[in-house]
């Protein structure tokens, strides 16, 4: 019971407070309730509840700080993730007006995040347990992202004949993309919180699931927003460089994070 | 005066009569107030260490966990004396009331 007691004050701690301070308020409750046994119901009457405790020790400016950029990260991850969605169920075509702003949510998000863990994060011992399996999610989505892209690119005619036959597989591609997306960005805010509450380096977590996501929204437009001239001849280059681009950075974001 | 400050010169009152460790603060001034809790004191003292009125250290330990022990500082002495004047003041203001 004070091991639930201790694990609900270190959630709470670790998300209230910065990185340093946590540590410290931690080892002191650690210390306060290892000393005399008392069980989770005399804990919440003498100390308070875990979110009290902590609570009673926060730092409106500082927590306000870190809310705000928690906001700006999670939207560039879930924009990306979460748009195509909005824009299928309410035909929201303007959307096609923000991917082009890809490079935005992919650069801001890298940057801001890279600046506030790297000054504001903590990092211990070896690398997080479970980092790599987190990194595969959107890694392989990644890869499969990539393989529909160059698929569309490269026997475009033979890809929309195929997909004119099998209608439902085409809804389904769609579909597909849209969840490769969505997970994505889930995987990228969960690597975000992690980051906040465990090690800064599961931001790598969060910079592969932006780019993910990004990726996924670009290659998702690619095939609904019918903007290709099919007739120009190399208009896959722009947009396979663009891809390219996107991958080498979020590899590189990754890369950063893990140090 | 504030219930706060009361608490912060009982604080600083223990600490003046020599280093006191952390978990023996809370729980003595717990005992003399039950109704805060020790997170509302602990909650205190670590703002009297953010501005510079106390600061801990590590005490030396035989075997067990190392133990936090706090300490008054310079500002810490100036805050105590503020806070015992405001509490006299207080005192005697109640009294000249007729409250006993």
């Amino acid at each position: 019971m004070r091991g639930d007691y201790f694990a609900k004050l270190s959630r709470a701690a670790r998300w209230y407070l910065p990185p340093r301070e946590a540590a410290e308020v931690l080892e002191d409750y650690r210390d306060l309730i290892e000393q005399e046994p008392r069980s989770e119901e005399e804990l919440r009457r003498d100390v308070g509840t875990p979110k009290d405790a902590v609570g009673q020790l926060v730092q409106i400016r500082t927590y306000q700080k870190w809310l705000m950029v928690f906001a700006a990260l999670a939207v560039c991850v879930l924009f990306p993730a979460v748009g195509p969605i909005l824009s299928r169920l309410f035909w929201w075509n303007e959307i096609f007006l923000f991917v082009q702003l890809d490079w935005v949510y992919l650069l801001a998000g890298w940057i801001l995040s890279f600046v506030w863990f790297q000054r504001n994060g903590r990092k211990e011992g070896a690398l997080p347990r479970g980092i790599f399996l987190a990194m595969l999610i959107p890694l392989a989505g990644m890869v499969w992202s990539g393989y529909i892209a160059l698929s569309a690119m490269y026997w475009t005619t033979e890809l929309y004949e195929f997909l004119t036959k099998n209608p439902l597989l085409g809804s389904n591609l769609h579909l597909a993309l849209l969840c490769n997306g969505f997970i994505a960005g889930l995987a990228g805010l969960f690597g975000l919180i992690l980051a906040r509450m465990r090690d800064r380096r599961w931001r790598a977590v969060y910079a592969l699931g932006l780019a993910g996501a990004v990726l996924s929204m670009s290659v998702w437009a690619l095939l609904s927003s019918m903007d290709v001239s099919f007739s120009d001849t190399g208009w896959q280059t722009p947009i396979l460089l663009r891809y390219i681009a996107i991958t080498v950075l979020g590899l590189v974001g990754t890369g950063g994070a893990l140090c | 005066m504030l219930k706060k400050d009361l608490l912060e010169l009982c604080l600083l009152h223990l600490m003046v009569q020599g280093d006191q460790y952390g978990y023996e603060l809370l729980r003595r001034l717990h005992d003399v107030f039950p109704d805060v809790q020790e997170s509302a004191i602990y909650a205190i003292l670590r703002q009297l260490c953010r501005e510079g009125a106390t600061e801990r250290y590590q005490g030396e330990t035989s075997g067990g966990p190392a133990r936090k022990y706090y300490r008054l500082t310079r500002a810490g002495q100036e805050r105590y004396a503020a806070l015992l004047e405001a509490w006299r003041e207080t005192r005697d203001a109640v009294s000249a009331l007729g409250i006993e």
